[in-house]
């Protein structure tokens, strides 16, 4: 099913959780709604499900006006954070439910339901265990038997919050691939909410990024993670030395690192602030590179990683480098080396508008 | 003279007995009709409307803050100086009904409270009414959080129904203020009238705990 949010608001008790936020979902499309505590993301999964309705503004399932409909009639599928299976019932009578109470010409025979419940609890690999009841099953199987009795209704969208959330994280990591995998079986619409930029960054087709009530960046996981479109998602995504600068006539410096910043080639001169991401920044030894000269303060070898601590003027940044190129530098504590940005992105200070560098003269190969 | 005349006992049992059979009656149709009437009171305290909520709430408070001998004697003697005339066994399950639903109405309130409120949503989700949520989803749930509370209620109220010998109700300890005023036996009717009394709650007892088992063999804190 396609989805239109159009303009939506949404206050709660005076406090703005949703402000003019707009998105289309395509037809099948896996999203995720990612962003902090308090940034309204969950407010608007629970708009599209009819849980919540907005304050002004339209939602739209396949062109038609779904705004006020309630969740009862909006035939989605809804898991929740604290899975809300019904404790009195067994695993088969939680995913047949949503069937069996139904009446009318939509009524499936027992028949009917017997198998559609055992297809569904085969495919989330609980099959053995219909006679259960939910608090006899883990996390993770709990969290399955809410998807198929999501599912069982035969829901035109998924919509799941916080759907890990609450598991440990081997689990989580094994279930987020399974969820993936069904996706592209099913080819439902499916929008989920996290707060976790690796398992939106993982799972989504699409990631709409939110803060404060408002999307910041909606794209691919590609696109959200190389081109990041405000400071907010540069910070969010993963780690990030965000470093003060100076710009002036497409130069951008910080300390006395000299970066060229074209986009900005007609600001006379202005405080920005320059995102270069751990792994972009690159160590060299003295006289073997181009770059500026900063102090090595820390090194903590990480697994495959080290990350190395520098001192750039007075600002700290990180860099992370493979175990080889830490040998080959042979990085002690105190030690003077060249670092140079392989990609860096400027934003000034009063307005968040980007531009992304990649310099051609910048030694490359030594990088992780 | 002997603390108890065994004679007088065994020849009193068939008429405390008959007392005994009102006193179930009147527990149990107090339990039946104060717990239906309760749930109203339960669900009025939950409403949206600050009316109902305001009117459940005065009820409960009115209930629970005067005794159930003024309620008894309120329900027999002052309605018929209108001219309202029940007889002693209706005026009694009237007011113990009345009674108990104040203090049932506040326990199914707080049991449905308990349920979570996903609970709501997730049949809501699935297509549910509100009618079918409540009888399908949330009562089951609800009656076993309710059931221990519910369980003492009744035992009071099979005690309480004593107060009904006040307004001529022939109920067991009635009986035996009868027998005693003919045979001056006090300590041996009055003792075997409480006998009698403990037996029932008892039984009741174990019915409600077999009850609460059933229910909760399921549900562990999670």
């Amino acid at each position: 099913m396609m989805i239109d949010i159009r303009n939506v608001h949404k206050t709660f008790g005076g406090f703005p959780a949703l402000s003019d936020v707009s998105l289309k979902i395509k037809e099948g499309e896996l999203v995720a709604l990612l962003g902090p505590s308090g940034s309204g993301k969950t407010s608007l999964l629970r708009i599209l499900a009819g849980l919540e309705f907005p304050d002004s503004g339209q939602v739209l399932f396949d062109g038609g006006d779904a705004t006020n409909v309630s969740v009862r009639d909006r035939r989605v599928g809804f898991v929740f954070q604290h899975y809300a299976l019904f404790r009195h019932m067994t695993v088969f009578d939680n995913v047949a439910f949503g069937l069996t109470v139904r009446r009318g010409p939509g009524r499936l025979s027992k028949e009917e339901i017997g198998d559609r419940v055992r297809h569904l609890l085969e495919m989330v690999q609980l099959g053995g265990l219909a006679e259960r009841y939910p608090s006899q099953l883990s996390g993770g199987q709990r969290q399955r038997v809410a998807l198929a009795r999501a599912l069982a209704i035969q829901p035109k969208v998924l919509l799941l919050d916080e759907p890990f959330g609450a598991l440990d994280a081997r689990v989580r990591k094994e279930l987020r691939r399974w969820l993936r995998n069904l996706h592209d079986e099913l080819k439902i619409t499916g929008v989920f909410v996290t707060h976790d930029q690796e398992e939106a960054l993982d799972v989504a087709d699409r990631v709409v990024v939110m803060n404060k009530g408002r999307i910041e960046q909606a794209g691919t996981p590609t696109q959200i993670y190389d081109s990041p479109a405000t400071p907010f998602v540069y910070q969010f995504l993963g780690n990030v030395n965000s470093l003060e600068c100076h710009i002036r006539d497409g130069v951008a410096q910080i300390g006395s690192l000299t970066l060229p910043a074209s986009a900005y080639a007609g600001v006379q001169e202005a405080a920005g602030l320059a995102f270069v991401r751990p792994h972009d920044l690159l160590l060299s030894k003295m006289g073997e590179g181009a770059g500026a000269q900063a102090e090595v303060r820390h090194i903590s070898i990480l697994g495959p990683l080290v990350r190395v601590e520098l001192l750039l003027g007075e600002q700290v940044l990180e860099a992370e480098i493979s175990r080889q190129r830490h040998a080959e530098l042979g990085l002690k504590i105190g030690q003077q080396v060249l670092i140079w940005p392989r990609q860096a992105r400027f934003f000034l200070r009063d307005s968040w508008q980007g531009t992304s560098l990649l310099d051609p003269e910048t030694p490359i190969d030594h990088a992780i | 003279m002997n603390l108890i005349d065994p004679d007088l006992m065994v020849k009193s049992i068939p008429f405390l007995l008959k007392g005994a059979g009102y006193t179930v009656e009147l527990s149990l149709g107090g339990m039946i009709f104060g717990l239906a009437f309760g749930f109203v009171i339960a669900l009025m305290r939950l409403s949206r409307r600050k009316l109902l909520r305001g009117i459940a709430r005065t009820y409960v408070s009115f209930i629970r803050g005067t005794p159930l001998l003024v309620q008894l004697f309120v329900i027999y003697y002052g309605l018929a100086q209108f001219g309202l005339r029940l007889d002693p066994i209706p005026s009694a399950l009237i007011g113990l009904s009345l009674n108990v639903a104040g203090y049932t109405g506040e326990i199914l309130r707080a049991a449905i409270a308990s349920i979570d409120k996903g609970q709501w949503e997730a049949a809501k989700a699935l297509g549910l009414s509100w009618p079918q949520t409540m009888r399908l989803v949330i009562m089951p749930q609800a009656a076993r959080v309710a059931l221990p509370p519910l369980g003492n209620s009744f035992i009071s109220l099979v005690k309480d129904t004593s107060l009904a010998a006040t307004i001529q109700v022939p109920e067991l300890f009635r009986q035996a203020q009868l027998i005693t005023a003919r045979t001056f036996q006090i300590f041996t009717m009055y003792f075997t009238a409480a006998v009698l009394y403990w037996i029932i709650s008892t039984a009741l007892s174990w019915v409600q705990e077999r009850l609460e088992r059933r229910a909760s063999a399921h549900i562990r804190a999670d």
